[in-house]
């Protein structure tokens, strides 16, 4: 948890009056209880009532206090844990982005949102954690040394309870809970699986007639789950009840202590409500800890898996130099992820303005020639030039910057046209914007949105249709104006009549640049100067359509097939 | 035909109801509340007697030891009562959310997949687990501690006014102040609260759409000035919040102030009356000691507030969904046939909230040994009408008929143990291979499993598998690949041996030996049944002997191939401009 106390640096002043605040609320709690035992303790000699007024008025004051600290104290440590927030996702970003998206793309849309939840889940760490802890430690201190000037006993005795309130009681209890914890993750997550077959799987469930069985089996695993709980319930239901008996001991054998010393006179009875009061009251400030032991292991696993993302080096070395149009040349490339065979022995090039194409089935490795040739991976063997030079001599962003990327899961921004269209062209103006959406034939649109180029596009472009979102990412890539431009199956999943449209937009962004078309759908072949078709990561044949076509060959199979099914 | 929403009052009301009609935890709440209130005076007093003892009356060891002796044991009986009351109240909340999820998911499964298929993915699984688990806190917290207040600080109260008026009138007077005040601040803080969740929830969304468009961003060069939107971002998020927390805290200042000061102020009133010697000092003593005691239940239920308001939230999704009307379903079984002629009459279907039927007036027989294909573009009503034909929707006009009898009037679970369905996308349950096959018949043997394996080309794939038929699938286990489990649901549809099969054919290439496989699966498939092929490929449709037509939910035209194309229309319009593609 070191780097996370490394966040809260910046805000040491901040920290430490959250921490005055949070000792403050409980003495004041301890101040007014003790002091108005003390008052009437005095008060029952009957002495001048001018005696009493520095005891009431300290009686007022804390009982005013204690109220207003308390406020401000959740004021300054909520703000706190925001400003916490903010500082986690920054680390977090700023650890994540250099490696992405080698580092991503194993990572589900589920893993995401854990790492959001992870996050989210730190934030608490200070608020819920840290600062009850420290408070505690403050209070606990504080007390034992203001008894040790009445009696050592009395210290000790009072630190014994309290620590066995705030430490051994919530640790005892953990322990207890531990294996029927255990169990209980067990059976949530088998009942979490049945639940999500039941509910994902359930036009399958209905078919097969099996609703019954899937019911029983839930029910059963519920059962069992609320036969454990009951016994957890046994547990938990401790934590309170013990909670009242440790503070109810502390303060019986503290009064036990004082009453040894009063009887011996060596101490004055005046003092045993105060004494009595001020230790009952000093247990306010473990009463958290119990829940600061149960969020610290969470907390904790959750650090170490933010920790273990990030934890990877850098995969780039990279250099400084800017790359000039020229030819670029695959030179014997091999790739293997994760010691699976992507890629085996590519050889090509594409020279400025040629324009060629990667046919092959979904898996046949063809995307992963786009993660190479931007450095999102290295190669296993082989090279890829660009100009004559490796690409790793290349500064990356001034790379990127040379190639235009589109592809079929690129994002599209939950905000407006604008922004999803900047992106490619930060400070571009409005005659560029309209320019872009026009040669990507998406200037149709802009009458239909409300506020035009101001419109939010909703979470994944939801406003836009399959087709318009393509044609907004060929926008981008027109707005990028790069030399060379590399197409993902840009054309997948779409309709005829949208394909037609996508199709002609696209030429337009073909002329002029060097370009790789990585496809699946055999359509309009002949603009290619070479086709290379990619089996199980080997080229396996390449040339002209005409020639393939006639080959006799995979490339000639891939198109009977696809021309028997009725396009609608 | 309205949908039913329900409110967070309409929330409130149920739940509590719910709550208070598991009778264990009304009556030990009720009974060791009081009974634990009559302790907590008694051990004060006991307290203060000892304390008066020592201090005032110089009482000696043997004096003190009778009173020190029961303050020990009404501690614990005061545990002990306590720790009965935690497991009794624990035990119902158990109850309640076992309760809960058994009608939530029987309701799911009566509403079938046309609702479930419209919620977002996880969102019912995390209604199911999270959602009623937090229905624990309200039940096993809030509503107790509601409870409570209405019986520990009035009995309080009365023991204070007993002992000494003018305190007595202070608790009295302010106690009711507390809840008054918490009301009329909280309300306030709600709304904005309300508002600010969503809020949340939005700043987690951006971050979440941040490391999702990350490659995208970074293709861009765009990535590193993400750093300066998410702390614009965060720190916006973090000013609106404290605004609406400077309200929301309010009432719990409130609560804390008037718990504190009339603390001070009895002990102050008190205390000048002991030196006016209107009053002892044991039952001054006493009356301080039992001041907090009257104000803790009002504190507790601050505590407990937030996640009683998380259960009412839980709770309203909840009966969101409970509220769903399903379809009165009849329980009249089939006669179970081998042969199956179905007839659509008249089929209309419209979405609750689309502008026009998604079919309309669909009329056709597919009859035994005959196979019909159903060709359209997407959007035409191939999947709706899939949808009635599996009862998963209700149609509002017209009949489906089989062998002469009207579906609707009968069980729909009878009806589909006569159909088979390939769908393009299988659900592979978390389970091995075999069970993922069983579920298509249970009763099914390890050879009679092997048999419909290899009727579907499925077998040696499945043998190459890391554990062969035990090898776990789905979310857990192994991916398969989409052939391999198109593959899998064919063998299923041998194994459940249907009289009338549907079958989805992929819209998309496939790999072209992956194609032979399923094609000739399925002829094997298709013998002696009803089949009705939503079919991609010209092979398949004109080998059917009856092609629909579908367009904007209504069939358009229909026939054989051969006679489709005589009679020059759309369809024969479709097959010459594919033959120019193809060319």
């Amino acid at each position: 948890m070191r780097s996370f106390i490394t966040l809260l640096k910046p805000y040491r002043a901040q920290v430490m009056l959250s921490l005055i605040l949070g000792v403050g609320t409980i003495i004041a709690a301890m101040g007014l209880m003790s002091l108005s035992g003390y008052l009437l303790s005095r008060a029952a000699l009957r002495p001048p009532i001018l005696e009493l007024m520095l005891a009431i008025t300290g009686v007022r004051f804390f009982g005013l206090s204690r109220a207003v600290l308390r406020y401000f104290e959740r004021l300054v440590s909520h703000d706190l844990t925001f400003k916490l927030l903010m500082q986690i996702r920054l680390w977090f970003f700023g650890k994540l982005e250099p490696l992405a998206p080698a580092r991503m793309k194993e990572h589900s849309g589920d893993l995401l949102s854990r790492i959001v939840a992870d996050v989210d889940q730190l934030q608490t760490f200070y608020l819920r954690v840290m600062a009850p802890a420290i408070v505690a430690a403050i209070i606990i201190s504080l007390t034992t040394v203001a008894l040790w000037f009445v009696s050592a006993q009395i210290a000790l005795i009072t630190l014994l309870f309290l620590l066995s309130a705030g430490l051994v009681l919530p640790l005892w209890i953990a322990a207890l809970a531990r294996s029927t914890g255990v169990r209980q993750l067990r059976l949530n997550a088998a009942l979490q699986r049945h639940y999500v077959d039941g509910i994902a799987g359930l036009p399958d469930v209905l078919i097969f007639g099996q609703q019954r069985r899937f019911e029983a089996n839930i029910d059963r695993i519920n059962q069992q789950l609320a036969r454990l709980q009951l016994r957890q319930a046994l547990i938990s239901g401790m934590e309170n009840s013990f909670n009242l008996l440790l503070s109810h001991l502390g303060m019986l054998a503290a009064l036990l202590l004082a009453l040894l010393l009063v009887i011996g006179g060596e101490l004055n009875g005046i003092y045993l409500a105060l004494l009595v009061l001020a230790v009952l009251t000093s247990f306010e400030a473990v009463q958290p800890l119990a829940q600061a032991l149960q969020t610290y292991p969470v907390a904790k696993e959750s650090m170490t898996r933010l920790q273990e993302i990030t934890a990877a080096p850098e995969l780039t070395t990279q250099g400084e130099q800017t790359p000039d149009v020229g030819e670029i040349r695959f030179e014997a490339l091999s790739f293997a992820y994760e010691s699976k065979r992507v890629l085996q022995d590519i050889s090509f090039s594409l020279r400025p303005g040629e324009r060629k194409a990667v046919v092959g089935l979904s898996g046949s490795g063809k995307s992963s020639l786009i993660k190479l040739l931007v450095r999102f991976y290295e190669p296993t063997q082989g090279h890829i030039l660009l100009a004559g030079q490796d690409l790793a001599v290349y500064e990356p962003e001034a790379l990127r910057r040379h190639i235009a990327v589109v592809s079929q899961d690129e994002q599209i921004f939950h905000s407006t046209l604008r922004k999803n269209l900047l992106i490619a062209k930060p400070g571009a103006n409005d005659a560029e914007l309209l320019r872009a959406l026009e040669q990507a034939r998406l200037a149709d649109l802009l009458p239909e949105l409300p506020q035009g180029l101001d419109t939010l596009l909703g979470e994944q472009g939801s406003r836009l249709s399959g087709g318009e979102r393509r044609r907004l990412m060929l926008a981008r890539a027109f707005l990028k104006d790069a030399p060379v431009v590399l197409l993902d199956e840009v054309t997948a999943n779409l309709d005829a009549i949208t394909e037609a449209e996508v199709m002609s937009s696209l030429k337009t962004l073909l002329s002029g640049r060097s370009a790789l078309v990585l496809t699946h759908r055999l359509k309009q072949m002949d603009m290619f100067d070479e086709i290379l078709v990619l089996k199980e990561g080997c080229i396996v044949e390449r040339g002209r359509h005409h020639e393939l076509s006639r080959q006799n060959g995979y490339y000639q199979r891939m198109l009977e097939l696809q021309q028997s099914i009725l396009q609608l | 035909m309205t949908e039913p929403t329900t409110t967070k009052a309409d929330a409130r009301r149920r739940l509590f109801k719910r709550a208070l009609a598991e009778r264990s935890v009304i009556l030990t709440t009720v009974t060791l509340g009081a009974l634990g209130t009559i302790l907590i005076i008694w051990q004060m007093s006991l307290l203060s007697r000892v304390i008066d003892g020592a201090f005032l009356q110089a009482s000696t060891w043997p004096a003190l030891q009778g009173p020190l002796a029961w303050l020990l044991t009404v501690i614990f009986v005061r545990v002990a009562l306590l720790w009965l009351h935690e497991f009794i109240v624990q035990r119902g909340a158990t109850r309640i959310k076992l309760e809960f999820r058994h009608k939530l998911f029987e309701h799911l499964l009566r509403l079938g997949p046309a609702f479930s298929q419209r919620r977002r993915g996880g969102s019912l699984v995390a209604t199911l687990l999270a959602g009623v688990d937090k229905l624990e806190p309200f039940v096993a917290r809030f509503t107790p501690q509601v409870l409570l207040m209405g019986i520990v600080p009035p009995l309080i109260a009365v023991y204070v006014f007993y002992l000494d008026r003018l305190s007595g009138i202070i608790l009295l007077v302010t106690g009711p102040l507390i809840p008054l005040f918490m009301w009329l601040l909280g309300s306030l803080a709600q709304r904005q609260s309300d508002k600010q969740w969503r809020t949340l929830s939005r700043l987690s969304g951006h971050f979440l759409e941040v490391l999702q468009g990350l490659t995208t961003l970074k293709l861009f060069n765009r990535s590193k000035t993400q750093l300066k939107t998410i702390a614009q971002v965060s720190d916006n998020y973090r000013r609106s919040t404290m605004n609406v927390l400077k309200v929301a805290f309010l009432s719990g200042l409130v609560l804390e102030l008037a718990a504190m000061l009339s603390t001070a102020l009895v002990a102050v009133t008190v205390g000048i009356r002991l030196v006016q010697g209107n009053m002892d000092f044991e039952a001054a003593l006493l009356v301080l000691l039992l001041t907090p005691e009257y104000y803790l239940p009002f504190r507790q239920l601050g505590v407990h507030h937030h996640a009683g308001m998380e259960g009412l939230a839980a709770a309203e999704d909840i009966y969101a969904i409970l509220d769903k009307d399903v379809p009165v379903a009849t329980n009249t079984e089939l006669p179970q046939v081998a042969t199956v002629e179905l007839e659509l009459a008249n089929l209309s279907y419209q979405y609750p909230d689309a502008s026009r039927a998604a079919v309309q007036n669909l009329t056709a027989l597919l009859t035994p040994g005959t196979v019909t294909a159903l060709v359209g573009a997407s959007g035409a009503g191939k999947t709706t009408l899939v949808k009635l034909l599996l009862r998963f929707l209700q149609w509002q006009e017209g009949e489906l008929r089989v062998n002469g009898l009207p579906l609707s009037q009968f069980q729909a679970e009878s009806w589909r143990s006569l159909v088979a369905l390939v769908s393009q996308s299988p659900y592979i349950f978390d389970d091995t291979v075999l069970e993922n096959l069983r579920l298509a018949r249970p009763t099914a043997n390890l050879a009679e499993i092997e048999e419909a394996t290899k009727l579907a080309e499925a077998h040696d794939f499945i043998n190459d598998l890391p554990l062969g038929y035990d090898t776990p699938l789905g979310e857990r286990g192994l991916r398969l690949s989409g052939c391999e489990r198109q593959r899998l649901a064919i063998a299923r549809a041998f194994l459940k041996d249907a009289p009338l099969l549907i079958f989805d054919e992929a819209s998309s290439a496939l790999d072209p030996e992956t194609e032979a496989t399923i094609s000739r699966a399925l002829q094997k498939l298709k013998r002696g049944r009803t089949v009705l092929v939503i079919a991609h490929r010209l092979t398949t449709i004109k080998a059917a002997d009856q092609i629909l037509l579908m367009d904007e939910g209504r069939i358009v035209e229909r026939g054989s191939h051969q006679g489709l194309l005589a009679a020059a229309g759309r369809y024969a319009e479709l097959v010459a401009a594919f033959a120019e593609v193809a060319a």
